[in-house]
């Protein structure tokens, strides 16, 4: 389990975290860079990680409540497409 | 390359060496890594799009061996 905990806590919410964080803005050049890779490259690996929670719940429900924050937070966005 | 025994994504493997979780975070989790890396600071849009199914399609990939072991 030691190999999910790793790829959940530093590969996977931390794609997200730009939600929760402003610090991770500064990764982009422009607000509209961050814009596109909102709504492109974040959506696309939103769906992508519901879809992994589906298939392999038995291994990710550890896990569930991350994702549950990250869905919360993501409701919370004033944006329409998040 | 993913059928040798290095990549622990058999049963066998998994078992010969004892230390399948070890070759999981050692083997795996760089490549892993290198897909989060794109899609976070990935330049061209078309790569970005192109790098996030088949990361989590790796990971899904991983999933299986690991269920198996």
């Amino acid at each position: 389990m030691e190999f999910w905990d790793s790829v959940c806590q530093e590969l996977l919410f931390p794609i997200f975290a730009v939600l929760k964080s402003s610090q991770d803005l500064s990764r982009f050049n422009t607000q509209e860079d961050m814009s596109v890779w909102l709504s492109t490259t974040m959506i696309q690996a939103l769906r992508d990680l519901i879809d992994l929670y589906t298939f392999y719940f038995e291994i990710l429900e550890r896990f569930l409540d991350g994702l549950l924050d990250l869905l919360c937070v993501c409701i919370c966005q004033g944006k329409a497409t998040v | 390359m993913l059928d040798c025994p290095e990549c622990s994504l058999t049963s066998e493997a998994t078992v010969k060496d004892g230390s399948g979780e070890d070759n999981m975070i050692r083997y795996w989790f760089p490549v892993l890594f290198g897909f989060y890396d794109i899609i976070m600071n990935g330049e061209d849009l078309e790569v970005r799009r192109l790098c996030v199914p088949h990361s989590l399609s790796l990971q899904l990939l991983t999933s299986t061996a690991f269920q198996s072991s």
